[in-house]
């Protein structure tokens, strides 16, 4: 009866575009509508590029000792411009400027790398762990519970005892305990991941396990993993800060700014408050950042809340 | 016409978006009458569910509604909260699609329904368990006194849904709202529900606003229609008129795309062709799947097995389609899964081209795979959302044409795109980017891109729209033409199995109930189970759905860990515990090419013994 006119009708209904947003596109829409995040990041931005290019700006260098403010710095080496010490110097007549330029880039590249050797490390980890499941799942994430319930800061504190106390050891400590988190993490997303269709799909079509996790589990954790990752770069950048705040951490005449806390806030009593309030400023403003950023991503990639 | 009760004029709801304003509902108006009961039809989109959240004042807090709702004299949208909360629930309340969600999980029952006794008449105590008994026993729920402390985990779908028609009845409102009420619920629930609701109306003079998409349930409860599309009221007419008299375009096709359970005709639409006679491509022989539930008792607990899948046996012969229908639990996806090695068999035996593959393991399956393949339920689950649609189709591809290289691959997948009646320039795009019917074709194509000999379409339609529904049947059925396809149709809804399939399996909690060809078991099924399942699918033709007597099948789908419930239909041979060994019934072959498992009589079918 209505042959020819419905296939026609047909036809047309699926042909409309169906105007669709990627998952990043909409995270990015609600990234940039919560204004605490993009400050955050703006911070953020301007925080790495006075790590990178801060020093362009400094009259001295970093390791520079002035003699002749010796004795006299609560009042000669305050912070002026006139002298070139913008922030003033610490208590070995060096220029703090320079030296929060160089404690912020030790103290940013600590907490990136550790963050990076928890994302690659982690999330492999825990994306095998999860898809296979059974037994090696129990077996991996035991191993990860014995490893998260040793005292780890004090492992660390003997490791840079043992070996000697220098960066690589550092970076080697924190990347030993970042993962664990992560990798917890991950297994969970995986669990709910490796029970959707399309992973039945590829299993259907025969393809092998390895390459079901490398192409289909872990590209599907990259949300969950970027809000762990900024989050965990602050938490390691605290980390680092105590480790150098008990003078086992970042090593003379390299700096971090918890070195710079430790070392300001000795001479607290001694009226140059400054050499505390710098470095402190800067620390607090690149964590809140950080916190910030990662809390905006993960109201941005929470998935609940759509 | 009497002064109706809810009058909707020139009714706009509009959505504030990050990406501008979307004109949800556009000026649609209309009215529901006491004691009749309103149709609001259309396909997903169409706005039909927003209008009447609107009409509740409901709407999600970027949702702005303009226009007029007058609801007994009242005028909804100027109205303050206060007043609008003691409508709400008392004179006009609202059903929902999904009874589990629209229900408080940490709430007993009797909690949730004395609540909005207390708030909207102030009735407590014992006062108020009798009012919620009363209701509760005329929705038909048996034991109702002892369900009032029971959570809403602890009933089933079609109970809970009775419940949350209970709640909605309980002031006695004059506007009944239901939005999908039945389509969660399996089809002989569904007739449950409905017949439910239709007393209910007559009984209580309430007016009923039913949304829904399927054809077969207006025709089933409702006097009046408006069809709607896009937000838009496209046409609004008696039942009748719609039905026999379409006038708009979109109305005809909405009805030409129904798959009727009452015929096979496909009109101008492609069907199947008949099968040769040839040996069998698939063997499956007693397979049973049974998977280990803990239960509670001893120190350690124990296990119970559950017969998902629990001895079927079938053969499906070259480029022949076999349906298999059941209610949700009666394991027909777990029979694909076993029958694809995805989930090991437990028992029995699967021959693939006169090999017997059951228990093989996942490395030896991979050289297998490309000729046994699967299409899913939800086309957007089943697509990583990761992936362009021509990677995802490109997959198999790559482990099984190995000689092929990048350029070949891409030009299979264009090619293969077109097949499927998609625009080949599509390939780059993601799953998210396409509607459902065509991310639906996406999945087909990456099921037939190895050209595979035997495809399982596990409730592959079940999820579309029924136009784009009937689109991906015709491409199914042509594919089966060019390609000479095997497949196997699994799926809850008859009529669509109807259209595709050569022989019908019916399935029972994981038996076999009737097994034969297509028309042999729509035009003479012969096991009560068949019958009411047949029975219950609503047509949507309003004549012979008020002709037509039904076989209504009582109370709920028993447990499957009981081994009392599979004897559901031959109560006569039962051993009253739930944990005994019970008698199997026997397949009998009624006529050639038609078995049937042993009965007693009941629901208008004579009985059935082996002799």
């Amino acid at each position: 009866m209505f042959g020819t006119r419905h296939a026609e009708t047909l036809t047309d209904a699926p042909l409309e575009a169906v105007k669709g947003r990627s998952l990043w596109q909409d995270a990015r829409g609600r990234f940039l509508r919560n204004k605490a995040a993009v400050t955050g990041l703006i911070v953020l931005i301007a925080m790495t590029l006075f790590a990178l290019f801060g020093g362009l700006l400094a009259k001295y260098e970093p390791d520079f000792v002035d003699f002749s403010l010796m004795g006299a710095n609560a009042f000669r080496g305050v912070p002026s411009f006139e002298t070139g010490h913008y922030f003033g110097v610490d208590q070995d007549g060096r220029d703090l400027y320079a030296r929060v330029v160089q404690g912020t880039g030790i103290s940013l590249l600590v907490g990136v790398v550790g963050a990076f050797v928890a994302v690659f490390v982690g999330t492999l980890y825990g994306a095998v762990s999860g898809y296979i499941g059974g037994r090696t799942d129990q077996i991996m994430m035991r191993i990860v519970d014995i490893l998260l319930s040793i005292p780890f800061m004090f492992v660390l504190i003997l490791m840079l005892v043992i070996f000697g106390r220098s960066l690589l050891m550092l970076f080697i400590g924190i990347g030993l305990i970042s993962w664990l988190n992560m990798a917890r993490i991950a297994r969970g997303q995986t669990l709910t991941i490796k029970n959707k269709e399309f992973v039945e799909a590829a299993i259907a079509s025969g393809v092998p396990t390895f390459t079901i996790i490398l192409r289909h589990i872990v590209p599907n954790l990259a949300g969950i993993v970027v809000v762990y990752a900024t989050l965990l770069v602050p938490e390691i950048i605290l980390f680092e800060s105590f480790v150098s705040y008990l003078g086992l951490g970042v090593q003379e005449p390299n700096t971090s700014l918890g070195a710079l806390i430790n070392l300001g806030a000795r001479q607290m009593n001694n009226g140059t408050l400054w050499m505390l309030l710098f470095p402190l400023a800067f620390f607090l403003t690149t964590l809140f950042a950080f916190f910030f950023v990662g809390d905006g991503l993960r109201d941005a990639l929470d998935p609940k809340d759509r | 016409m009497t002064q109706p009760i809810l009058s909707v004029k020139d009714l706009a709801v509009t959505f504030e978006t990050p990406d501008g304003s979307v004109n949800a509902v556009k000026g649609v108006s209309f009215d529901v009458a006491p004691g009749e009961c309103l149709g609001i039809v259309g396909e997903s989109g169409s706005g039909k569910s927003q209008s009447a959240l609107a009409a509740m004042q409901l709407l999600a807090k970027n949702g702005a509604a303009t226009g007029a709702i007058e609801f007994a004299g009242h005028d909804m949208l100027a109205m303050p909260q206060k007043q609008l909360e003691r409508i709400r629930g008392a004179k006009m309340s609202m059903i929902f699609q999904d009874p589990l969600t629209a229900l408080t999980p940490q709430l007993t029952v009797g909690q949730q329904m004395r609540e909005i006794l207390e708030v909207h008449e102030g009735l407590r105590g014992a006062a108020a368990d009798a009012r919620c008994i009363e209701w509760l026993e005329k929705v038909r729920i048996p034991e109702a006194a002892r369900r009032m402390r029971q959570y809403p985990h602890e009933l089933s779908g079609g109970m809970r849904q009775r419940v949350m028609i209970a709640m909605a009845m309980l002031c006695a409102p004059e506007l009944l709202l239901a939005d999908e009420p039945t389509t969660a619920l399996d089809v002989t629930v569904q007739a449950q529900v409905l017949e439910l609701m239709d007393d209910l109306r007559r009984e209580t003079n309430t007016g009923i606003a039913l949304i829904t998409h399927d054809m077969g349930v207006v025709a089933r409860m409702c006097q009046r229609i408006i069809v709607m599309r896009k937000g838009e009221i496209v046409e609004a007419g008696e039942v009748d008129q719609i039905f026999y008299n379409p006038q708009h375009e979109y109305t005809k096709m909405l009805l030409a795309s129904v798959p009727r359970i009452d015929q096979v005709d496909r009109g101008a639409r492609p069907s199947i062709d008949p099968v040769a006679p040839q040996d069998p491509i698939l063997k499956v022989d007693d397979l049973k799947v049974q998977f280990p539930i803990r239960m509670k008792g001893g120190l350690f607990g124990r296990t119970k097995m559950l017969r998902a899948v629990d001895g079927v046996s079938f053969d499906l012969r070259p480029g022949e389609t076999l349906g298999v229908v059941g209610e949700s639990g009666c394991g027909k996806s777990t029979l694909a899964r076993g029958v694809l090695n995805l989930i090991p068999a437990s028992h029995g035996s699967v021959a693939w081209l006169g090999q017997d593959i059951s228990g093989w393991e996942r490395g030896k399956m991979r050289g297998l795979r490309k000729d046994l393949q699967i299409v899913f339920q939800d086309p957007l689950a089943s697509l990583n959302p990761r992936m362009t649609i021509g990677a995802s189709i490109a997959e198999p591809l790559q482990l099984h044409r190995r000689d092929l290289s990048r350029a070949e691959r891409t030009d299979k997948v264009r090619e293969m795109l077109t097949n499927v009646g998609l625009d080949p320039n599509m390939i780059n795009r993601y799953p998210h980017e396409l509607s459902g019917g065509q991310n639906q074709r996406v999945g087909i194509a990456r099921a037939i891109i190895t050209e595979p000999k035997l495809v399982i379409c596990d409730e592959a339609v079940s999820a579309l729209d029924v136009s784009v529904q009937a689109q991906v049947i015709d491409l199914l059925i042509e594919l089966q033409k060019k390609m000479g396809l095997t497949m196997m149709f699994i799926s809850h809804d008859l009529s669509v199995v109807r259209e595709v399939s050569h022989r019908i399996m019916v399935l029972y909690l994981g038996r076999v109930v009737e097994y034969a060809d297509r028309d042999q078991i729509y035009s003479n099924a012969t096991h009560p189970y068949t019958k009411a399942l047949i029975s219950a699918v609503p047509t949507p033709d309003p004549k012979i759905e008020r002709a037509k007597t039904r076989t209504l099948l009582e109370g709920d789908l028993p447990s499957p860990l009981d081994t009392r419930a599979a004897l559901r239909f031959m109560p006569s041979k039962l051993v009253d515990d739930p944990d005994a060994d019970q008698y199997r019934p026997k397949m009998v072959e009624v006529a050639p090419n038609h078995v049937v498992a042993e009965h007693d009589p009941a629901l208008g079918s004579a009985g059935l013994i082996a002799s």
